[in-house]
């Protein structure tokens, strides 16, 4: 048995340019693949951590009809006795128009969402604070924080008066006039474009919701791996409360997160169809080679060697392939991956993947990538194993 | 008399495939026995090459039967054909044939290899037939960096090397010089003379009359004696 991976060995490390060009091949798709599960992969964790740390904490405590029934310190001072709870907030909302001038001129937007916060509590419990890109984070009552997209639509800039109207209630104290302290631009998963973050009194008054009354407590973790036990042991606390939804980032982030799996398996699926692609690569180039030793072939038939074993030594240099195309892509795969783990970059909306390289990215495109060869190399070998020794006269 | 090794019995072979099907074996009845030299000779394009590969087992007629050493090929499976080439034949080619991707101690003792005998010491037997064709220093080079001549005794101690009963030899001087083929010719002799093995040869070379303890003449597919 030996002497038949002699034999394909040598029959390819003859011929260096086509076992390189055929591995590249097999290695250049998996390397896609890797690239893709663990770039993409990072795109997943990393709108998970956004919506996280920006839209609804690593929990969320809500009320789908509408406000808390509990008034917000009361379920924030319970929260906070948990150990692994570095901070909670309360938050409210309510859809509004907004309008600004300036000279002459003056602007508004209609329908755009407002986002009352605790400005101390949600120092601890999010991370809007870091998003804010001009100016500075909300501090008081009279004041907001706005997107960018709402500052060029309503051609505000730090600084600026806007004035906040409720749009369901046309009454004398359903307007505010805040003055605009900082700009923020979250990236673009978070939902909170178009929206503008006031003081939680500001809103309450405007909208005239009860003091002490939310509609969201989010609740930031100390560590993401506790998520599930601490949100069991909220849900205890809570058995009796039907009102209160009780949901992890992920399944309050559901939608979204499930939009951008669907996309990576997707892309996966196109990347996994480029092994078709690769394969082809492998079959014409074992071709060649299987061409180039019907001679040799008819010599070993001659002195008695089987088709089987024909067969063999050509199932070897799939598999030889397969092993150098295997290597070349992990390795590739590894080093991009790691690179991308230590340099985060951002991508067209903002978003930064949170790219983590584990060695489980590897075994599947690795096992795929060499199966794909082996079996790309069964008809080139399967035909070596049909020249009749003769031949082996024939070509002289 | 020695026993019968190879007998052929009413041998055609009709190629198809061209034009005009070719009938390059009429009806041949041959018997070789043991310890024989036989020399085939006749014109070109008389199937003498056809005959030896079918001989030989390396192609099947299309009618007729080779029996040998008592056993009737014809309806073996190809794994048994296989295992007879491998153990009891030898063929020693015009055109030398070896492999180029391995070296000259690699491809005299592949037939070891695949004959998987444990009771041999191959390496010592590829060693003292590189010797007796003189090619002991050659035993690691490729086998493509030899001249003609040194290829066809590397060919020939790979035909030998399993110990065949039979060595068939298709013009084996073919392509050599002179000098060349006074080596490989009397090589050849020496396998029979010393060894008892039985030799068929085809060569157009009227020297290896002399040698030759048997001729026959093949003309358009059929013996003539
Ligand atoms: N594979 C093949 N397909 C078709 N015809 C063939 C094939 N091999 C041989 N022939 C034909 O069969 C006949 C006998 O050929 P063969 O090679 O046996 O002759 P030969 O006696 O060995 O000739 P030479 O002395 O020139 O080597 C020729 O007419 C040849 O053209
Ligand atoms: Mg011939």
């Amino acid at each position: 048995m030996r002497y038949l991976f002699l034999l394909a060995y040598r029959f390819l490390i003859k011929r260096k340019g086509s076992m390189f060009t055929a591995s590249a091949a097999v290695g250049a798709t998996i390397f896609l693949i890797i690239f893709n599960s663990v770039v993409l992969g990072g795109v997943v964790h990393g709108v998970t951590r956004d919506l996280g740390d920006m839209t609804w904490g690593h929990i969320s405590i809500y009320n789908e009809k509408g406000l808390l029934e509990r008034p917000d310190d009361q379920i924030i001072g319970h929260v906070l006795r948990d150990p692994a709870v570095v901070g909670a907030a309360p938050r409210t909302f309510a859809t509004i128009k907004a309008n600004h001038t300036l000279g002459l001129d003056s602007y508004s937007l209609f329908g755009i969402r407002a986002m009352g916060v605790d400005p101390i509590r949600e120092l601890s419990a999010s991370r809007l604070h870091d998003s804010i890109q001009e100016g500075e984070f909300l501090r008081h009552t009279g004041s907001a924080v706005i997107d960018d997209e709402v500052a060029k639509g309503l051609n505000a800039t730090v600084g600026s008066y806007i004035q906040l109207k409720s749009i369901s209630d046309e009454g004398p104290r359903s307007f505010r006039w805040l003055r605009v302290v900082g700009i923020f631009d979250v990236p673009g998963p978070t939902l909170l474009d178009e929206t503008v973050i006031m003081h939680q009194t500001d809103l309450r008054e405007m909208m005239k919701i009860k003091k002490n009354y939310s509609h969201e407590i989010i609740v930031r973790l100390r560590n993401t791996e506790e998520t599930e036990s601490v949100k069991k042991w909220i849900e205890n606390s809570y058995l009796n409360d039907n009102d209160l939804n009780i949901e992890t980032v992920d399944e309050r982030g559901r939608v979204v997160i499930t939009a951008y799996r669907e996309g990576i398996q997707f892309v996966n699926i196109l990347a996994y169809s480029g092994m078709m692609a690769s394969s082809l690569g492998v079959i014409t180039i074992m071709m060649m080679i299987v061409n180039s030793k019907v001679r040799e072939i008819g010599i070993l038939r001659s002195i008695g060697l089987t088709e089987g074993q024909v067969l063999i030594v050509f199932m070897i240099d799939g598999a030889i392939l397969g092993v150098l195309g295997t290597i070349f892509g992990a390795i590739g795969g590894t080093l991009i991956s790691l690179y991308l783990a230590q340099n985060p970059v951002a991508l067209f909306s903002g978003l930064v993947p949170e790219v983590r390289f584990t060695l489980d990215a590897l075994p599947i495109p690795m096992l795929v990538g060499f199966a794909m060869s082996v079996i790309a190399s069964t008809y080139p070998a399967w035909r070596a194993s049909r020249y009749q020794p003769e031949e082996a006269m024939r070509y002289v | 008399m020695s026993k019968l090794i190879i007998q052929t019995r009413e041998l055609w072979k009709i190629y198809l495939g061209g034009t005009d099907p070719v009938s390059a074996l009429q009806g041949i009845n041959l018997e070789v026995r043991e310890g024989e030299f036989l020399l085939v000779r006749g014109p070109s394009g008389s199937g003498k090459s056809t005959l030896l590969k079918i001989m030989g087992l390396l192609d099947l007629p299309s009618k007729g039967t080779i029996i040998m050493d008592g056993l009737e090929t014809s309806k073996l499976r190809e794994t048994a054909r296989a295992k007879i080439r491998n153990q009891k034949i030898g063929f020693v080619f015009q055109s030398f044939n070896l492999i180029p991707e391995l070296t000259v101690f690699e491809n005299v003792m592949l037939p070891t290899w695949i004959n998987n005998r444990q009771n041999i010491n191959a390496k010592e037997e590829t060693s003292s037939l590189l010797k007796t064709v003189g090619l002991e220093e050659k035993a690691h080079n490729y086998a493509n960096e030899l001249s003609g001549g040194q290829m066809q005794r590397v060919a020939i101690a790979r035909a030998l090397i399993n110990n065949p009963s039979i060595v068939l030899a298709d013009e084996p001087t073919g392509n050599l010089d002179s000098k060349s083929s006074l080596q490989v010719m009397n090589l050849i002799k020496r396998l029979n003379e010393e060894n008892g093995q039985t030799i068929i040869l085809i060569s157009h070379d009227s020297e290896q009359e002399r040698n030759a303890t048997r001729v026959v003449n093949l003309i358009d597919g059929k013996l003539q004696n």
